[in-house]
């Protein structure tokens, strides 16, 4: 046996996997499956079953991960969390030695059993005198007449596997994985002790790598127009129909974008309406889904739909079809000739099915704009329906137009109409909208230090908010409301209709100077008595915030900017509220800001250093440790990324793999957290990020730097 | 396989002058199909001696689906052969007559209809009011189109529009053949030329008022069939030769004036 040193151990591997996931454990299945097991040592297992990628369409696709993945068992947002975590650990999978992430695209139905089988299809899963198994180390290949062996030795056992071609004739107790059967020779009986987990490895690696990879994780890459290159995002025959997508996709996607379209922004918050619909207790809804408006909600329908249409939402986390339960939410498609001549009987119907259902107290009806085009009534038929009814407490429409958007105030708007707006205001009672949802820590550090001035904060209104918040939401004496743009514009609905509150704005707490802005701004508009300073609020912070910055001073943060992204750094309300350049260099980062070009290949305008000069004289406080450099033309994005110093590089496309790829860590707007915990806690996670030196190792094989940079300005303060 | 769309405003004449250009068009021996692209369904009445046709809506409603609809269902062959096709719509006030008109086509097409004709006339509902009725338009069947209009200033408006949406959609292959101007005034003779001018085409003919007309729509019959000899026959049959002879021309693009030129328009035009 080698020396331990060259050993990888196959458990070591998973038990890393299952820490980096948040599991207490990890163990691969012979379908190809990872299955992670959550929860506290008191309490049943969890388990959380990550399918390997393509065998379940419609799964959940991360970009850089060659495949979709489905999992079960968690709320989608988890889900999307973990999936999410997942490509980031197969980002980092070249530190372990063998992948289990691995996939290998395109894998083709034959596999030669040659001496090679190992090193040409199952190079990620085992190496010779490498890879160990228990207490066996597998130690290589031996080619017969009509089959192949791998062999695995223990110190005192030698244990064999025989590998032949499927065939349909093959005996029971042989393993089949797509083009190969398997079986364990176990001719020593006494060796069998512990062999599970070989047999499960063998399948889990033989379905890994030699399955047929379904269309739907077929990495197709088209040249478009720009000659960027689009990964397909779709299982779809109709070539035209692709061609057609992918222009799509490719009109909405700028290629060297780092910061989302502004409409992208907003339905980030939007999606989470389908959670909203399947959060709230008794709630079902009826979704109109036209045939020609599917495209616009198939994200309610189906995960896949959207993100087949519209690329840059990729990333986000979509509710699984599977999550609705039966009984719970109706989806409602009126045929075509129904569409045509306005025919609502159907509908009707359907709408009677559900008004009739018992335990359902809200009747949400959420329409496309099919019934705008065709002129069916919902909220007629709703009315109809539910008069006589007793046991049906509410009805609500929600509409949505044809341009693509959930607008949240719509949502909110319509679920006011079911509560009651005669409750009496009472005093020392606030609403906070779009600053954290209710039991987040935000809120928690919010109601504790509003309690201490005998404020008690009414309702958290956020994107998931439950329709509890709303049934109380009037009797508050005052609501704050974030001015982030997402949140004041959906609001904004919503505090035209409900005369006789007071609403004041209040920027997001982000950062040691912003939470005690809002703190400041909270207590004085609650006109208190109680004098709480909030500098003392901070102080217990302190100590440790400054041992964080001199370690972030240390390191540089790249925003990558076009001229048309550029009013997200100089307007925060933009950008969920986040001041980035101040808060940044707050932080104590330096913070280097690139000018791209805004189409590729053009020549630089330098309307960004232009913008931000202006604006650093105007604003002197953050001009310390502000670079700003443009890119001249030509210039592929790639290279502007593996050329930078900076090791963290903000995004709006997590987990980016442009960043990535070049050995950066990728930064994105959830790292910031709101509150005073928030703040310590981000800026301790942006320490770690920059200080993992991911980028380092990578950055040793990168090769020469180019000479970018030469036409860069600086502002000196 | 030629393809002639007639556009025009609502009640302007349309469905006249495509059932008696369809007439001319069959006794030149060309295989003719007229489609009816309005919700109302009387556009190739006057081809089946007044009979009800059932419409590609209504096909698809008693199958349930429009898919593979078989052609017998939805065509009837009128006089001198010509196929008399209705989209057919929803009742005012309800659903959504351009997705009917998307329908009757896809409908078309999967039943390879246009294949057996050498000439396609669509009667297309008054001005484009949606994507729906731009259909022949945007999918390129409707390579020419030629547009009914009076010396009334809303005719006139809507043609103009029209020309805007042919414009729009000449990359599809669309072209404008002209104007038809039809039941022209004494005080109005003059203007449809100046319109013609304005928008870059000329016009193809004139159809003059002619009280039989309104005779031969009551007796259910094209004019053309009801007196062959006529002068407005004639007036058909010239403008039937000279649509043909234009297929083959080149010709730009129209040149649709905006809001305030045409009202400018209007202005200088005497009441």
């Amino acid at each position: 046996m080698k020396p331990s040193s060259q050993i990888v151990h196959v458990t070591d591997i998973f038990r890393g996997l299952a820490k980096d996931m948040w599991a207490f454990a990890a163990v691969p299945r012979s379908d190809g499956a990872i299955l992670f097991l959550y929860g506290e040592s008191s309490e049943p297992p969890r388990p959380v079953l990550l399918w390997s990628p393509g065998r379940i369409q419609g799964g959940l696709r991360v970009v850089g991960l060659e495949g979709s993945f489905a999992a079960r068992s968690m709320p989608a947002q988890q889900t999307a969390r973990l999936i999410r975590r997942l490509a980031m650990v197969g980002k980092n999978r070249s530190v372990r030695g063998v992948d289990v992430l691995y996939a290998r695209t395109g894998a083709r139905s034959i596999a030669e059993l040659s001496e090679s089988f190992v090193t040409e299809y199952l190079d990620k899963f085992f190496r010779e005198d490498v890879t160990m198994l228990g207490d066996y180390l597998f130690t290589g290949v031996e080619v017969r007449s009509d089959h192949l062996r791998m062999f695995f030795r223990s110190s005192e056992h030698l244990l064999s596997y025989e590998i032949r071609p499927s065939a349909d004739d093959i005996e029971a107790d042989w393993a089949k994985v797509g083009p190969v059967a398997f079986r364990c020779d176990r001719e020593e009986p006494e060796a069998n002790e512990g062999l599970d987990f070989l047999d499960r490895y063998m399948a889990f690696s033989f379905s890994r790598a030699l399955r047929d990879v379904p269309e739907v994780i077929v990495r197709r890459r088209q040249t478009s127009r720009g000659g960027v290159k689009l990964p397909s995002v779709m299982n779809n025959n109709d070539e035209e129909s692709l061609a057609e997508r992918l222009m799509a996709s490719e009109d909405e996607s700028p290629e060297d974008a780092f910061f989302l379209l502004p409409e992208a922004r907003i339905m980030a918050c939007h999606q989470q309406v389908s959670t909203i619909m399947e959060a709230d207790e008794g709630t079902a809804a009826l979704i109109e889904l036209g045939k020609d408006c599917s495209t616009h909600y198939g994200w309610l329908n189906s995960t896949s739909h959207c993100r087949h249409a519209y690329s840059r939402y990729e990333h986000l986390p979509f509710t699984m079809p599977e999550r609705f339960g039966e009984g719970r939410l109706e989806l409602f498609e009126p045929t075509e000739f129904e569409t045509i001549v306005g025919d609502e009987s159907n509908l009707r119907e359907r709408m009677q099915a559900l008004i009739s259902r018992d335990g359902i107290n809200v009747t949400v009806c959420f329409r496309t704009c099919h019934p705008r085009v065709c002129g069916v009534d919902h909220e007629g038929i709703l009315d109809a329906e539910t008069r006589h009814e007793s046991n049906t407490a509410t009805t609500i429409a929600v509409e949505s137009a044809m341009d693509a958007t959930t607008p949240m105030g719509s949502f909110w708007q319509g679920l006011f109409k079911a509560v009651r707006h005669d409750l009496s205001r009472r005093q020392r009672l606030v609403n906070f909208v779009g600053l954290g949802a209710e039991g987040s820590p935000m809120a928690r550090e919010a109601e504790a230090i509003l309690a201490r001035a005998g404020v008690e904060v009414n309702a958290f209104f956020v994107p998931s908010f439950r329709s509890q918040a709303a049934e109380r939401f009037l009797e508050a004496e005052c609501t704050f409301i974030s001015t982030a743009e997402m949140v004041a514009r959906e609001f904004s609905v919503l505090r035209d209709d409900l005369e006789g509150m007071q609403y004041i704005d209040v920027d997001p707490p982000r950062g040691p100077t912003g939470c005690m802005r809002f703190y400041s701004k909270l207590l004085e508009e609650c006109s208190t008595t109680c004098k709480i300073d909030p500098e003392s609020l901070w102080k217990p912070y302190e100590k440790e915030w400054q041992d964080l910055v001199r370690r972030a001073s240390r390191h540089e943060v790249a925003i990558l900017v076009r001229p048309e992204d550029v009013s997200m750094l100089l307007e925060p309300r933009l950008l969920y509220g986040i001041d980035l350049l101040n808060l940044l260099q707050e932080m104590g980062f330096r913070v280097l800001v690139i000018e791209l070009p805004r189409h590729r290949g053009e020549k630089p305008t330098h309307e960004v250093a232009a913008t931000l000069r202006r604006y650093l004289d105007e604003s002197k406080a953050i001009a310390d440790r502000l670079d700003v450099k443009v890119v001249p033309a030509d210039v592929p994005i790639n290279e502007v990324l593996d050329n930078l110093n900076a090791s963290l590089v903000f995004t709006e496309y997590p987990p980016d793999h442009r960043i990535m790829d070049a050995g950066k860590m990728c930064i994105d707007p959830t790292c910031f957290e709101m509150g005073l915990e928030g703040t310590l806690r981000s800026l301790t996670r942006l320490v770690r990020l920059a200080e993992s030196n991911h980028g380092g190792r990578l950055d040793r094989a990168g090769g020469q730097r180019s000479s970018f940079g030469k036409e860069s300005v600086r502002h000196d303060s | 396989m030629q393809s002639i769309a007639v556009y025009g405003k609502g009640g302007g004449g349309k469905s006249t002058i495509a059932s008696n250009l369809s007439v001319h068009f069959a006794r030149r021996k060309l295989r003719t199909l007229q489609i009816g692209c309005d919700p109302k369904h009387d556009s190739t009445r006057s081809l089946v001696a007044g009979k009800r046709v059932t419409t590609v809506v209504e096909a698809i409603g008693a199958k349930g689906s429009g898919d593979s609809l078989p052609r017998e269902d939805f065509l009837i062959e009128g006089m001198d052969g010509i196929g008399c096709i209705e989209a057919g719509g929803p009742e005012s006030g309800v659903g959504c007559a351009g997705l009917g008109i998307v329908a009757t086509f896809r409908v078309i097409k999967q039943a390879n209809l246009l294949d057996d004709y050498d000439l396609v006339v669509m009667d297309v509902l008054g001005d484009v009011v949606c994507g729906g009725f731009a259909m022949p338009l945007t999918r390129g069947l409707a390579g020419n189109t030629i547009i009914v209009v009076s010396d009334t200033p809303m005719s006139m408006y809507a043609a103009n529009n029209i020309c805007k949406a042919v414009r729009r959609y000449s990359r599809n292959g669309v072209r404008l053949l002209g104007l038809v101007a039809n039941g022209i005034r004494e005080e109005g003779r003059g203007r449809v030329d100046r319109l013609a001018e304005k928008l870059g085409t000329r016009v193809l003919a004139e159809v003059p008022y002619d009280p039989r007309i309104v005779l031969a729509e009551r007796r259910r019959t094209p004019i053309s069939v009801m007196e062959p000899d006529g002068s407005t026959s004639e007036v058909f049959e010239r403008l039937c030769g000279d649509i043909l002879s234009a297929c083959n021309d080149s010709i730009p693009d129209p040149t649709p004036m905006s809001d305030d030129e045409c009202d400018a328009f209007f202005d200088e035009e005497p009441p």
